[in-house]
Order: C-alpha cells, then sequence, then structure tokens
C-alpha cells in the first residue's frame, strides 16, 4: 500500500511540475498599470492548475483524497501574493467541497493553512524571493506539509489511522521535494524577469542619460583611462570647435601645449580621488583661440567598481572672466583718478544724531586742506574742519543726507585758524549714509579774477575820463568852431549887403565865396556833431510805421523836393519795424536827400519807397534813378569823409551815408547797395519787424 | 516904463559887434551894456568894482548870456544869479552856439528864462534879435525890481 501511495503522489507531484513548467513558459508579463489583471489572471491559471492535479488525487478512502494541491497554494502564496491566492484558494476549496468525503473540512483546512503559509513567507522574505536557494525551498516544502500533517489528526478515525500508516511518510517524501522542484522551476522563471527587468531599466537609465549629456549646454567630455576621449556633446562641439567624430578615441585635443603636463598631473589627481570643483583653467579651440573653462570632474568606475575613465563638466566662462577684468580695470581706473585728480573728494559717514564723520580723502583733498588722511579718517568733520558750519557746508551735508538730492554749494572763502581758501563744493549721496563731498580750491582764480575786476574798473575809470574828454572836445568844436565862422560869414554878409556898391564886382564876388564856404563849413560841423552824437544819445526801440516815417521824412524834404522837380511814390503798404524813430527818420531824411541829390542832370530823380518781410525782419528799400554808384565805391561810400564827386557838381559832406549806416548799426540792422552806374541805385535796410499788438 | 536895460554878456569881440549891429538893424534903442567875462558880468549886476555908479551902469532888465567865458563860465553865473534872492527875477536868456543836450539841460535846471542858439547865418541871428526884441522888450512884463 506504501509503495501505491508513493508511486500515486510522484505521479501527481509530476503532473504538477510539468503543468508549472507549461505555466512558466506561458507567463506574460503585464505592464504595471495592469497588474490587477495579471493577479486575477495568474489566480486563475493556478486555480486550474491546481483542479488539474486535484482531478488525478488519490483516494485513500472514500471522501479522503491526497493531492499536490498543498505544493501549489504554498507556492502561489509564495511567489503571487494575495490575491491570486485568494482566487486559487476559492476555486479550489469549493471543488473539494463538491467533491464531498469524510475528508472535506480536513482537506479544505489543507488548502487554507498551505495558501497562508506561503503568503507568511512571502512577507517574510520580502522582494528576494528569486534568490531563494533550493534548499531553502525543500524547508519551505518541509513547513507547509508538517502543517498538513497537524490537519490530519482531525480526519475521523478510519481515515486518520490508515494516513498515518501508510499515507504519512510517502507524503513527507515527495510533497516537500515537489514543493521545492515546482518552486524551483518557477523562481528560475522569477528571476529571468527580473533580470530582464533591470536590464531594460538601464537600457532606459542610459538612454535618459546619453540624452541629458547630450542636451546639455555646458560641455560634457569623458576620456578613458588611456585619456581618450569617449563622450563629446553638443556643447563641446559649440564651445571648442571640434567635431565629436573628430575626436572620439583620440587624446583631449583642447589643452594647450604647454598645459600638457599640468593636464596629466589633474587627470591623476582625479583618479586617486582628488575630484576638480570648478577649477578655472584655460583650454584651446580648434582655432587656436583660448577658452576660460571652470573644470568639474568625477572618476567614472565599471561594475566591478574599478575605475574606467574620467568625466569632465567644463563650463565656459570666458565672457564672465573678461567682464569681471574690464570690471576690475574699470575699477582700478577710477580709482587712480581719484587719487591723482587735482580735485578734492571728501567721504563721510552720516551717523546717528547727525554725526559726520571722515571716511577717507583723496591726496588732493588732503593737499588743499592741509590735513593728512591718516590723522582725519574717523574724525568728526567739524573737529578737522571748524569754519565748516560757518560757511554753510555742514548744513548742506545734512540736507543732502537727508533729501538724497545733490547740491552744489556755491562759492566760499572756507576759514578757521589753521587754513583759508577760496572752495566750490559739490555734494551728493552715496548709498544710505555716505556723503561725498567734491571741492575744488579756486584760491588763485578768485585772485586773479579779483584782479581781473580791479583792473577792469580801472580801465572803464580810464575810458569815462577818456569820453569826458571826447564829450568836451566835440563841445569846443561846435562852440569854438562856429563862433568865429559866425563872425567871418556875418561880417562878410554885413559887408557884401551893405557896401555892395562901394567895393570894385569881384571884390563882392569873392565875398560871396567867403559867404558859400562859411556855409559849408557850417554843415560840416554839423554833420560832425551829429555824427558824433550818435553814440552818446539812448536807444529808444519801440514799434515804428515805416509809413509814418517816411512821411516824416518827406516833410522834412517837401521843399527839396520841389527844388528838384523830383517825383517820390510809396509802393503798397510799409511794414512795421523795431526802431528808434529818431535814427530811423535820420536813415530816411538822408537816403532820400541822397536820392533828390545825384540825379542825373536834365532827369529829374524819380524814387520808389518800398518795404518787404522777410523771416521776421523787414527789408525798406529807397531806389532812384540817379547816377548810380560803381560797384567798387560800395564798401567806401559808408565810410566819413568819404566822396566820390566834386563840390561843383554835387554839394556835400561826406558823412551823410557814414551817419545812416552808424543809425543802422546801432539798432542792429544792416544795410545793402544795390546799383547800376547811369541808371540807378537802391538802398536796403534790414531791421526786425514789429509784431501786431 | 524907461527903455529896458540890457547887459550882453559875451567875451568875443566880433560876436559883439555882430550883436550890437543886428540890434540896430531891428531898430531897438535900448541901453545895451557889455561884460566881457563872468565876473564882470557878476560885479555889474551887483554894482560892485567899477560898476558901483548906478547912474552909469543900471541894473539890467534882461541879461543875455554866453555860456563859453574865460574864467567863471556862463553857466556859474547863471546859477549865482537864479540862487540869490536879489536877482533870481531878472530874465536871463542864453544866447549860445552850443546844442549839447548837456547844455540845455543845465540851463533849465538852474531857472533859465530862455535858451536861445546862435545861427551862423547873420540873416538868421538878426531874426532871432528881432525876436528877443518883439518878446521880451515888448510884450513880456518884467518883474518889480530888487536891487537899485
Amino acid at each position: 500500500m506504501g509503495k501505491e501511495a508513493a508511486l500515486a503522489l510522484v505521479n501527481n507531484a509530476a503532473l504538477l511540475i510539468s503543468l508549472a513548467v507549461i505555466y512558466s513558459a506561458l507567463y506574460i508579463r503585464f505592464k504595471k498599470e495592469k497588474l490587477l489583471l495579471q493577479k486575477i489572471i495568474s489566480g486563475l491559471l493556478l486555480g486550474v492548475i491546481a483542479l488539474a492535479v486535484m482531478m488525478n488525487s488519490w483516494e485513500l478512502s472514500p471522501g479522503v483524497v491526497f493531492d499536490t494541491r498543498s505544493v501549489v497554494l504554498s507556492l502561489t502564496g509564495l511567489y503571487f501574493g494575495f490575491i491570486p491566492s485568494i482566487i486559487t484558494v476559492i476555486m479550489t476549496s469549493a471543488i473539494r467541497i463538491l467533491m464531498g468525503g469524510s475528508g472535506a473540512a480536513v482537506g479544505v483546512s489543507v488548502i487554507i493553512c498551505s495558501a497562508t503559509t506561503g503568503l507568511l513567507w512571502r512577507y517574510r522574505r520580502r522582494k528576494v524571493l528569486h534568490q531563494m536557494t533550493l534548499v531553502e525551498l525543500y524547508l519551505f516544502g518541509i513547513v507547509v506539509h508538517l502543517i498538513m500533517l497537524f490537519c490530519m489528526f482531525f480526519l475521523p478515525d478510519d481515515p486518520r489511522k490508515a494516513f498515518f500508516s501508510i499515507t504519512a511518510v510517502p507524503v513527507m517524501l515527495v510533497y516537500p521535494i515537489a514543493t521545492a522542484l515546482t518552486g524551483w522551476a518557477m523562481s528560475n522563471k522569477e528571476a529571468q524577469l527580473k533580470g530582464e527587468e533591470a536590464a531594460h531599466e538601464l537600457a532606459l537609465a542610459r538612454k535618459r542619460l546619453a540624452a541629458i549629456v547630450e542636451a546639455s549646454p555646458v560641455p560634457i567630455i569623458s576620456l578613458d583611462m588611456g585619456y581618450n576621449v569617449t563622450e563629446w556633446n553638443q556643447a563641446a562641439e559649440k564651445v571648442f570647435g571640434w567635431k565629436r567624430s573628430e575626436v572620439i578615441g583620440k587624446p583631449l585635443p583642447i589643452v594647450p601645449e604647454e598645459d600638457i603636463k599640468t593636464h596629466k598631473d589633474l587627470t591623476e589627481k582625479t583618479l586617486s580621488g582628488d575630484y576638480q570643483k570648478g577649477t578655472l583653467l584655460i583650454r584651446e579651440r580648434k582655432d587656436g583661440s583660448k577658452v576660460v573653462v571652470r573644470l568639474h570632474n568625477a572618476t567614472i568606475f565599471n561594475e566591478e567598481g574599478k575605475p574606467e575613465g574620467i568625466l569632465g563638466i567644463l563650463e565656459d566662462v570666458t565672457i564672465q572672466q573678461e567682464a569681471e577684468r574690464a570690471l576690475k580695470e574699470s575699477e582700478m581706473r577710477f580709482r587712480e583718478l581719484y587719487t591723482n585728480m587735482n580735485i578734492g573728494v571728501a567721504i563721510y559717514k552720516v551717523g546717528e544724531n547727525d554725526e559726520v564723520v571722515f571716511l577717507d580723502m583723496n591726496p588732493a583733498g588732503c593737499r588743499i586742506t592741509e590735513v593728512s588722511r591718516d590723522e582725519i579718517v574717523g574724525r568728526r568733520v567739524e573737529e578737522v574742519f571748524p569754519g565748516i558750519m560757518e560757511i554753510g557746508l555742514y548744513d548742506i551735508i545734512i540736507q543732502v543726507y537727508k533729501s538724497g538730492l545733490s547740491q552744489r554749494h556755491p562759492l566760499k572763502k572756507y576759514k578757521d585758524n589753521r587754513i583759508a581758501f577760496w572752495t566750490d563744493n559739490y555734494v551728493y549721496r552715496h548709498g544710505k549714509d555716505e556723503i561725498v563731498v567734491i571741492f575744488e580750491d579756486v584760491t588763485q582764480r578768485e585772485k586773479t579774477l579779483e584782479e581781473l575786476e580791479r583792473r577792469v574798473k580801472e580801465r572803464t575809470a580810464e575810458l569815462e575820463t577818456a569820453n569826458k574828454e571826447l564829450e568836451s572836445f566835440v563841445y569846443s568844436v561846435s562852440h569854438d568852431l562856429r563862433a568865429p565862422l559866425r563872425a567871418i560869414k556875418g561880417f562878410a554878409q554885413i559887408i557884401s549887403e551893405r557896401y555892395s556898391g562901394a567895393l570894385p564886382p569881384e571884390a563882392g564876388r569873392y565875398f560871396n565865396y567867403i559867404i558859400s564856404a562859411g556855409e559849408n563849413m557850417s554843415a560840416l560841423i554839423q554833420n560832425l556833431l551829429d555824427y558824433s552824437r550818435l553814440g552818446r544819445a539812448a536807444l529808444n526801440i519801440e514799434r515804428v510805421s515805416l509809413a509814418q516815417a517816411v512821411d516824416k521824412a518827406l516833410d522834412t524834404l517837401a521843399s527839396k523836393v520841389k527844388e528838384e522837380r523830383g517825383k517820390v511814390t510809396v509802393e503798397g503798404t510799409l511794414h512795421f519795424v523795431e526802431a528808434d524813430a529818431a535814427l530811423l527818420n535820420r536813415i530816411l531824411v538822408n537816403l532820400i536827400e541822397n536820392a533828390l541829390t545825384y540825379h542825373v542832370p536834365e532827369r529829374p530823380p524819380e524814387i520808389n519807397i518800398s518795404s518787404m518781410r522777410e523771416d521776421g525782419y523787414v527789408f525798406l528799400t529807397v531806389k532812384d534813378n540817379g547816377i548810380g554808384i560803381d560797384r567798387k565805391f560800395y564798401k567806401k561810400i559808408f565810410e566819413i569823409f568819404q566822396r566820390l564827386h566834386s563840390a561843383e557838381d554835387y554839394p556835400g559832406t561826406g558823412i551823410g551815408l557814414a551817419i545812416v549806416r552808424k543809425c543802422v548799426d546801432l539798432m542792429g540792422g544792416e544795410i545793402f547797395l544795390e546799383s547800376t552806374p547811369g541808371e540807378g541805385s537802391a538802398f536796403s535796410i534790414k531791421l526786425k519787424e514789429a509784431l501786431n499788438k | 516904463m524907461s527903455a529896458a536895460v540890457i547887459l550882453l554878456v559875451e567875451d568875443n569881440v566880433m560876436d559883439i559887434e555882430l550883436t550890437l549891429d543886428a540890434f540896430a538893424q531891428v531898430g531897438l534903442k535900448n541901453t545895451i551894456n557889455v561884460a566881457r567875462t563872468g565876473e564882470e558880468a557878476l560885479n555889474y549886476i551887483y554894482g560892485k568894482g567899477k560898476f558901483t555908479d548906478r547912474k552909469s551902469f543900471p541894473t539890467p532888465d534882461l541879461v543875455l548870456l554866453d555860456l563859453k567865458l574865460p574864467g567863471i563860465s556862463g553857466h556859474e553865473v547863471l546859477s549865482e544869479l537864479k540862487n540869490d534872492e536879489r536877482t533870481r527875477r531878472i530874465p536871463v536868456i542864453v544866447l549860445t552856439s552850443s546844442h549839447e543836450e548837456g547844455d540845455r539841460a543845465v540851463c533849465y535846471n538852474n531857472g533859465v528864462n530862455s535858451y536861445l542858439v546862435k545861427p551862423i547865418d547873420f540873416g538868421e541871428f538878426v531874426k532871432v534879435v528881432r525876436a528877443i526884441g518883439d518878446y521880451w522888450l515888448t510884450l513880456n512884463v518884467g518883474p518889480p525890481k530888487l536891487i537899485r
């Protein structure tokens, strides 16, 4: 009987093992999110396997059957966990109850105990199930089946006796071995799956890492143990100009000639575990230009923990370095300026209670104020410069400190019992509580100015004296020259009138010459006085109507116009100008009088007066049909005493146009002349236009 | 009222002659006394020095004063006369060659009664003298005399 039982049990175990192998081969891996489905399917499949072995069970006595369901259920618990176990337990228990018999209750309890044992074992081992050895699996089988033996005590008397006498030994011999073998088959599969998964993960990680390296904006380079390049990302291509294909497998091309030795040392240091963390290095581009890089590196190890190469991250800091250098240079430049300039700079710190304390003073400042920097730094300003309150600079410093608005402190003379100098201050706030005062010693300038002012005063006084002398000279001329003239003319007139009959005819003629010469001289003196008086009278610029001014001038000249049988036309409406009415009148009288005088004999003078506006100015033109002026005399005729004709042909003093020009000059105007000899002249004066009121 | 006495203050002989000639031409018969300097003019008016005899040198009813005089100038004479209670009422006509603004201003400030510029032309000068005669010696009613 024992032999038969053993054979039946081995038979059943073999069926189980073959089913387990088939199951393993068909095993489908699911994606993580479908894990529950996978568990349910596993549970069902294992349930089917359990049913298969139960269908081939060996009957010890009616209603008491033995098969390898204990193996299936324990391994399900061990390898597949809770959900598949529950499914398998439900399926097998249902079948056992349907099969009925006296062993049904014990059968179901064996089912539950086996599954529970598997589950407990699983949670004790946790994740390293595939590392379970055959021995451990066998031990597991023995534990499961010892529990089964224990359950057998609850069988009815007969079958219990039969079991312990016939089946107990074969069960304990066969089932643990079956458990170990089936479990081993399954665990091998599990291990294989885990391995695949790990390889997959590793490949994925490698891919991810490669993408990161490639996308990195910072050059990443790796070297093998022969210092040949094994990795060269896009950023490295961009920064160093070498293509990946040009450098892979070759020595690093970016180390400058002179750094080859230090590079080697550096590499060795890295391999010995001393990594670079931001070392500044100079490297070379393909075109030979230099790049400043910040190097971070580390050794790469293989699975066995042996160094395999070096990974370097090289940050291009050329621009930052350049900017830093420029900043340093700029800072140097300003410091030199501060030290060498000729203008004083004092820096103060304003503390509590508006206490103003020296932080620094530049050499020029020390020179001007005759202090040494060391003895003033940290001291209060009023201690060093007691006169600072008096000139108001202290108040300004406080004002600037409070408002933050820069201020110019006007020229003042600083004075205390140690020093005195003229100074000009500019005060501004730096940051929150620093005040900078820029000051210049302008003593020399002030002295020069004073001297200049004194000289100007002196000269002005001299000029005033000279002017007075000139005035008195003019006064003398007006009086002293006229008095004898009056006598000459007066007596000549009396003689020629009163005694004409008693004189020979030529004497009468000669007296007439005396009278006429006297008249000329009188006109000359009058014009000369007028000319010299022009500059002395005060200007009275106002809005003047040219029309009215022309009318007035024509009134003055009415008799002359009549005498010369002249014709004067005023063209259009004349404009308004900014002028001194008296000067304008003089200009007009002189110009019109000239036009009347200098006419071609037998051709009565025709005079045209017009005005024109342009860009805020008015051009007044007096045009005649007279004898005209040669171009070469245009300039000359405005000079005093300049005459172009003899007194016999055209009377005149040679002062008229000089007066006109002076009048125009005094009013800030200009005078122009256009003339054709024999045809006529046109004099234009340009004056500011008067705006409408 | 007896014919007014005129004091002509003028240093230039020729101007004196011309003035007297012009007065004659115009037909004025007034007594014209002549002072040749400022000092003489003041002495005459105050009856000092050689002019103490009021019969020969009566107080003038009108003074014709040239500005440019040797020594004491015409301006000073005018100022003296117009600042003195006794003489301030005597009409003083400045007869000068100067048209200068400065001269005119000073004279009017000092209270001159008239300011005439001597024309260079003798015919014109005669006209001026005639006007003096017509206005100052005929139309104008003089002040009550203070100095006798």
